[in-house]
């Protein structure tokens, strides 16, 4: 039961793990992945059951396994006010058992018949799977239509489960400085705005998090209508099909599912600033949050654009990030910049550095606002156009290795509102972005009035 | 040895907290009801997965360099993974952190390329080539699509004929281990593995760190040193897996790898042994949760209990959501996200290991629930049920892990790192499926004895008595 924030061009999971693995605001996410090659990529094959449940398969032979993935468009940006963190705790709820399924059996017959499982939720999604041998397909899918609608929680489960996730947040944010940071500077990024609350929840509303109001979240949003089914591996349309049809395709679905219309963000009005000082932060560091479009809100290759943009920024050692402030000024250790151009609702990049010894944060601030603006005033030079979006691209064809990959990668997509044939042509729009589109998408998003910047000191140090 | 990484993890960068879950994808696990009727007719067969194999060619080039291949042209892409035994436990304690930034430093610039340079080159070709160095060996890992192949082994070429260790990119990079020797302080991983290993470990070099004092004695001559008795014919491992067949592969191993020199074996290491263990070890650090760290000596890879050892660690501790620790620490209390257990093997000392992070206030009572069902399964043994299902989850697993290319080279290359034939793999769940109730409880009795482990508690645990 881990927690996503879906981070990062669509295929580009690796990429996004280094990222994060470099800097110490990131925040967790989900398994993503990486891309698709130009002619030799094939769409998967699709179908719909007639309850409006959403199938796609991604035929690969080479090994006896199966990825069998259900995602809900449903994440934690449709919790009702003052019950964050509930999309979360159900992920961990749907564990709990259904009428067939004792509490706690879900896993262990998983287990038991060689497989591997997990949950994981976003803002915008939640998702549940199985990888498994290909003869055992039917039974995770019989246990996953089962406790899409009869899920049965027994009371007394419910208070070990709500501390298991306090554990979690302790885990990933609470003793991590930077972690609590990001959490406060994504509040300010999206203030009134549902994203601007922690996927897993904060702390206060985890601990008052009931069964009722979980319920009630459950009978509302899981539901086949509401529901994409992706199976990846050893196997083909023909032959998921009357499975999918058995199992999936007698749910009801819910009936005027509610319309996932959030409150929005007032405008922006001005630059942002917060810091935080812990005695734990041993070197302190910085951190850049602009909102931006997303894959789902922008209009032609806007998205595309905003990735190749980032990707020259901060996406690699060979950056304009990281060559200036790491190499040749020596101000900083690391420094990089990532999109998460997946919202439902808009994105965000972040840029981020850790400075040398003895340099401060707002020189190395300084320092980074000059790269930008140098970077919106001059756009690319051609090689780093060619390299970032053949960079990107690539990525598509390694994901052609991993059925997981490509079936996260599907999943995800799709939960978001896109096409197959978008999803397809991603590499082929890749390719295409102009060095006008992203001078364009650069200099509407890296805009300073409407940024958050977020330094991250020790506890007794003054700027 | 967290810091430095041990042989399985070298894939990881420097610094990587290795077999820490700090992020466990953990679930939930189950209490023991009887599974529905539909689940159980099945449980009598194997599945499918537990029966798939994978064909491993054994390739000779012309000029002697050995290695194993897959070869599959499903996607054109080839891995190639190699290992030069002898790591950051042979340099002298004055250069420590010496073989981590050589292994780095080898990715850095070759022959024309300076760093800048050679990672633009490596973009342009969408190859991902990384040298990293554990305390038992160097490892190096490729990517690349099949149509830039003959490129990237170009590259690989270089990188072991011409590396240039320029100032630059070396003083970065001491740049960036000055910093990450800051950051360890506070980072409760390190600090708790760290412990353990002073503790269990004393003097030997797998419980040294880099610090200050040696990486300032560390220059560009010290790194040529360290490549030149390191990195040579004579302790390399070679596993490719992908596009290219053996015929192919076999002059293009000379292309690269020839280059080397013979050189000779490397004397290993001195044996370590673990000293008594100590029961509670408590480090403070600020942070509303603690890391509980604990482990006891554990077997060689090559012993005959080491496979009865992996059914023995799904019960206890390693089986995800369903293992003994998971049931009565998260499942009942809810007193963590995740606990697990596993064996942690390096060349020269093998340990049994376990995490779990828990509230301050609740480090006493998980300690003493992990203790409590340590001599539980101590005490009684483990159940044939429990054989049975570890074992049907082992190996109906296997396949899971064998299902992409990148994966299979994962797999196939830590078996040829430890020592194992090439045909291991597809012994692998036979040797597995043989393993009786008998063969878990003896591991259980050599192995998990509660009096034999060590804890370490970093954070602000509340009630507790160090010394109890």
């Amino acid at each position: 039961m881990e927690r996503g924030s879906g981070a990062g061009g669509r295929w580009r999971g690796a990429f996004v793990a280094r990222l994060l693995a470099a800097s110490a605001l990131g925040l967790a996410l989900a398994p993503l992945t990486a891309p698709v090659a130009r002619a030799e990529f094939q769409a998967p094959e699709t179908f719909t059951l007639s309850n409006g449940m959403e199938v796609v398969v991604i035929t690969d032979r080479r090994a006896p396994v199966v990825t069998h993935m259900v995602w809900y468009r449903v994440g934690s940006a449709d919790e009702p006010r003052g019950q964050s963190g509930i999309a979360h705790f159900f992920e961990h709820l749907m564990f709990k058992g259904t009428h067939r399924i004792a509490p706690g059996e879900f896993s262990r017959i998983v287990q038991r018949n060689g497989g591997q499982l997990n949950a994981f939720t976003s803002w915008d999604y939640t998702a549940y799977f199985e990888r498994i041998a290909k003869d055992r397909l039917d039974l995770v899918m019989s246990m996953e239509a089962d406790r899409m609608r009869n899920l049965n929680l027994p009371p007394e489960l419910i208070a070990a489960e709500r501390d298991v996730i306090v554990e979690e947040r302790r885990a990933r944010v609470d003793n991590n400085p930077g972690a609590v940071l990001n959490e406060r500077m994504r509040a300010m990024l999206y203030p009134n705005h549902p994203y601007g609350a922690p996927v897993i929840g904060w702390l206060h509303e985890i601990e008052d998090l009931e069964r009722d109001e979980a319920l009630d979240f459950y009978r509302v949003w899981y539901a086949p209508n509401n529901a994409i089914l992706v199976v990846a591996g050893d196997i083909d349309a023909a032959e998921l099909r009357p499975l999918a049809e058995r199992h999936y395709g007698r749910l009801r679905p819910t009936r005027n599912l509610p319309a996932r219309d959030w409150t929005r963000a007032p405008p922006p009005v001005g630059p942002m600033r917060i810091t935080h000082s812990d005695p734990k932060v041993r070197q302190p560091s910085l951190q850049r949050l602009y909102p931006s479009i997303s894959y789902a809100t922008d209009e032609g290759r806007q998205a595309h654009a905003l990735d190749v943009a980032v990707e020259i920024l901060g996406g690699s050692e060979t950056s304009r990030l990281y060559r200036a402030l790491v190499e040749e000024q020596r101000l900083a250790v690391s420094a990089g910049a990532s999109a998460r151009s997946s919202g439902l609702a808009g994105g965000d990049v972040s840029l981020w550095a850790t400075p040398a010894e003895g340099v401060t944060l707002d020189r190395l601030e300084a320092a980074m606002d000059e790269v930008v603006a140098r970077f919106l005033a001059e756009g690319p030079t051609d090689r780093e156009l060619v390299r970032a979006r053949s960079n990107l691209a690539a990525a598509a064809i390694y994901a052609r290795d991993s059925q997981t990959a490509l079936a996260n990668v599907y999943g995800m997509s799709l939960a978001m509102g896109e096409s197959i044939a978008e999803i397809v042509a991603w590499p082929e729009d890749i390719e295409a972005v102009t060095r006008e589109e992203v001078i364009a998408i650069a200099r509407a998003t890296l805009d300073a009035k409407s940024s958050v910047t977020g330094h991250l000191l020790p506890a007794e140090a003054e700027e | 040895m967290n810091g430095t990484g041990s042989r399985r993890s070298w894939q990881g960068r420097r610094g990587g907290a290795v077999y820490l879950a700090a992020f466990a994808l953990v679930l939930a696990a189950p209490a023991s009801f009887a599974p529905p009727a539909h689940a159980q007719p099945r449980e009598r067969e194997q599945a499918q997965s537990a029966q798939h194999r994978v064909p491993v060619e054994e390739v000779v080039s012309p000029g002697g360099v050995r290695a194993w291949l897959v070869s599959d042209s499903t996607v054109p892409i080839i891995q190639l993974r190699a290992y030069w035994q002898g790591g950051g436990a042979l340099e002298p304690d004055e250069i420590v952190g010496a073989t981590a930034i050589m292994a780095d430093m080898l990715g850095e610039g070759a022959g024309a390329y300076d760093a800048n340079a050679f990672k633009e080159r490596l973009e342009e070709l969408h190859v991902t080539l990384s040298y990293a160095a554990g305390v038992d060996g160097v490892g190096l890992s490729l990517q690349t699509l099949s149509e830039h192949r003959d490129a990237a082994f170009d590259l690989v070429r270089l990188t072991l004929a011409e590396p240039r260790f320029d100032a630059e990119p070396l003083a970065r990079i001491k740049r960036q281990v000055a910093v990450s020797i800051r950051q360890r302080e506070t980072n409760p991983s390190y600090i708790a593995n760290l412990a353990l290993d002073e503790t269990l470990l004393g003097a030997h070099p797998y419980a040294r760190r880099v610090s200050n004092e040696s990486l300032a004695r560390i220059d560009a001559g010290v790194l040529r040193e360290r490549r030149a008795a390191l990195i040579t014919r004579a302790n390399l491992r070679v596993t490719v897996v992908g596009d290219i067949d053996a015929a192919t592969l076999a002059p293009l191993l000379d292309h690269m790898f020839g280059v080397l020199p013979d050189g000779h074996a490397m004397p290993e290491p001195a044996q370590a042994t673990p000293a008594a263990p100590v029961p509670l070890i408590v480090r403070a650090l600020p942070q509303p949760q603690s890391l509980i760290l604990f482990a006891a000596p554990g077997i060689q890879d090559e012993d005959p209990d080491f496979v009865p050892l992996a059914v023995a660690n799904y019960i206890l501790g390693g089986g995800g959501f369903s293992s003994r620790l998971m049931d009565e620490v998260r499942e009942k209390r809810g007193l963590v996200y995740g606990v697990s257990t596993g064996p942690a093997v390096y060349d020269r000392v093998a340990l049994v290991r376990g995490s779990a992070q828990t509230e301050n206030g609740d480090v006493g009572e998980a300690l003493e629930v992990i203790r409590a069902e340590l001599a539980r399964l101590y005490a009684d043994g483990a159940t044939q049920r429990e054989v049975d299902d570890a074992i049907a989850y082992l190996t109906g697993a296997f396949a899971l892990s064998l299902d992409s290319n990148r994966n299979i080279a994962g797999v196939l290359h830590g078996y040829h790192v430890q020592g194992r034939g090439p045909d291991y793999v597809n012994q692998r769940n036979d040797l597995i499926r043989a393993v009786t109730l008998a063969d878990v409880n003896r591991v259980i009795r050599r192995l998990f004895n509660p009096d034999a482990f060590t804890f370490v508690v970093v954070g602000q645990p509340s009630g507790l008595d160090a010394a109890d």
